[in-house]
């Protein structure tokens, strides 16, 4: 089970589980477009209420289980919380993946006029691109990923 | 300290610092009384009290299992419980724990405002393992409404 995490679940960490469910380009240099980004399933459609709530999107090649993940401000909480329930449960810890490290002034603008006060028009396309200018390092992360997945 | 197999009901009480939902815990495990005002140096019979940091926040530590075999568990919230205690009854459900085994109990409504700038000062100024008198002096003063909100949940979570 993979949670990519990134604020909101509405941006990284959306086009970072398409990256690993090969809904987008798995190559750094073929970057899709900020149309393409935005057609996604998902990007820039979640709510504050979707906090600490992950959302299964799909099975990777070799049948894991992958979700996006939205944790605000909580992240510390948020990741001792589940890490905690799984262990009770005699569950393997699910793996959970920061996303939003590498996301600049724009995508982060774009993200919070978008979901915060309303203005998709505005806020979306400018968190479309501003993921876009950091698509190479989710691509780099994904893979990484899954090599980690494949040694367990 | 481990807690047992099986599902029983989990009582979790979560509060800006570990401290302040240890005290929780510590009264609904009998520990502390549920009246009166205990003394600052009584307070370190909670559980966990004034040992866990910020590295500690979110994760659910075992407290022990009350009269009526509920686990009780506390858990350093920050200012981040609703996010807390979504992301638990979700990843309850994905770990394929029966939908009522968590009972989420936020403590920061019944903290007062000294509680409050204590924990902050505490985390700052002391950390885990110092300061303890500190801490449970800031917390005396709550202590009744903590006593309250403890034997509500007793009553309420069967």
């Amino acid at each position: 089970m993979v949670f990519y995490q990134c604020f909101g679940r509405a941006h990284t960490s959306v086009v970072a589980a398409a990256i690993h469910l090969g809904l987008l380009p798995t190559e750094e240099k073929m970057v899709p477009s900020t149309a393409q980004i935005m057609a996604l399933p998902y990007f820039d459609r979640s709510k504050k209420e979707d906090f600490g709530r992950p959302l299964f999107l799909g099975r990777d090649e070799d049948g894991h289980e992958i979700f996006i993940l939205g944790l605000g401000g909580g992240f510390r909480e948020g990741l001792g919380a589940i890490s905690s329930v799984f262990r009770l449960a005699g569950r393997e810890t699910p793996l959970i993946v920061d996303t939003l490290l590498g996301l600049g002034f724009l995508g982060r603008l774009g993200g919070w006029l978008s979901r915060e006060l309303g203005l998709v028009r505005l806020g979306r396309p400018l968190a479309a691109y501003g993921v876009k200018k950091i698509y190479p390092q989710l691509v780099r992360t994904v893979m990484e990923v899954k090599s980690f997945l494949r040694t367990i | 300290m481990v807690p047992p197999e099986g599902f029983p009901p989990k009582i979790v009480y979560g509060a800006p610092e570990g401290a302040q939902a240890a005290v929780a815990a510590g009264i609904h495990l009998g520990v502390l009384p549920t009246t009166g005002r205990p003394r600052p140096e009584e307070f370190v019979r909670a559980p966990y009290f004034a040992t866990l940091g910020e590295a500690d926040r979110g994760f659910l530590h075992f407290c022990g299992i009350d009269g009526e075999g509920r686990e009780v568990y506390l858990a350093g919230a920050g200012r981040a419980f609703p996010l807390l205690a979504r992301a638990i009854r979700e990843a309850a459900g994905l770990a394929g724990l029966p939908h009522q085994t968590f009972h989420l109990i936020d403590c920061a409504p019944v903290l007062d405002f000294l509680a409050r700038l204590g924990g902050r000062c505490w985390a700052f100024f002391f950390g885990p393992g110092r300061g303890r008198l500190f801490l449970a002096w800031t917390l005396r003063r709550c202590y009744p409404g903590l006593a309250e909100l403890v034997l509500r949940t007793g009553r309420a979570v069967r």
